[in-house]
């Protein structure tokens, strides 16, 4: 069968969907996101993680800490992963998000993406990080190199290249 | 009214939740002047938040009843 976007799947099978999404406070298990995200009816999976960068510009971050409004959070990036099953023809979303304090290099979010054919992987996984960043209650605390800690409250109205921070 | 409070916000007020006296049904709009009136100090970051009314956003015209779990939504840096 031929869908919507014109992808060709074997046997006229549709295609399945599935979403995962889940706060945690531990280091996030990307080879357990990546191995529930392979099928056999997709060509592509695509991981994303959002890591703690330790300097923007002249500025040193020492550790982050993220905080969140955890049902609602889930509800949102439950809402997203919907959406960009319903906007592109990929098989699965997965969305992780971890919480507590996070040190330089490590992930605080993972968003996994499998879809038939790459494309839309790219894009729906570029959308998902983007939209989680302006709509999903979750707040980071920057603790800087002189160990000064600031919550970060990008102003949306600001252009993003000139917005004080952003991972 | 019950409100809940996250990052900079609780961190200026000194507490998660607050009780904000108000008659009901009234605004968002009208929870937020009421909020600010009470603790100026989150005046310009509330300015700039969004509402959640039981997990969900809204606009300043919602109204609120009583019985809803209200959240003032400072703008997020997630991910």
């Amino acid at each position: 069968m031929v869908n919507g976007e014109g992808y060709r799947y074997s046997k006229g099978m549709t295609l399945s969907k599935t979403t995962f999404v889940e706060l945690v406070h531990d280091a996030i298990d990307t080879d357990r996101l990546l191995t529930r995200s392979r099928r056999s009816d997709c060509g592509a999976v695509l991981l994303f993680l959002g890591t703690t960068r330790e300097w923007t510009g002249a500025d040193q971050t020492r550790y982050l800490e993220y905080d969140a409004y955890q049902e609602m959070a889930k509800i949102e990036m439950q809402r997203l992963a919907d959406e960009a099953l319903s906007r592109w023809s990929i098989a699965s979303v997965s969305i992780v998000h971890r919480l507590g304090r996070i040190d330089i290099a490590e992930a605080s979010v993972a968003i996994v993406v499998s879809s038939p054919h790459r494309g839309a992987a790219f894009e729906a996984g570029q959308w998902l990080i983007d939209t989680l960043k302006q709509s999903v209650p979750i707040w980071k605390k920057d603790t800087n190199g002189n160990g000064v800690a600031v919550w970060l409250h990008p102003q949306p109205e600001v252009d993003t290249l000139a917005a004080p921070r952003q991972t | 009214m019950k409100v809940l409070l996250f990052a900079a916000a609780r961190q200026r007020v000194g507490t998660g939740a607050v009780e904000i006296d108000i008659a009901l049904p009234a605004s968002v709009a009208e929870l937020e002047a009421a909020l600010v009136a009470r603790y100026p100090d989150i005046s310009s970051l509330a300015s700039t938040s969004r509402w959640a009314v039981d997990q969900c956003f809204v606009d300043a015209s919602a109204m609120i009843h009583g019985t809803e779990e209200i959240a003032l939504i400072p703008p997020v840096s997630g991910g």
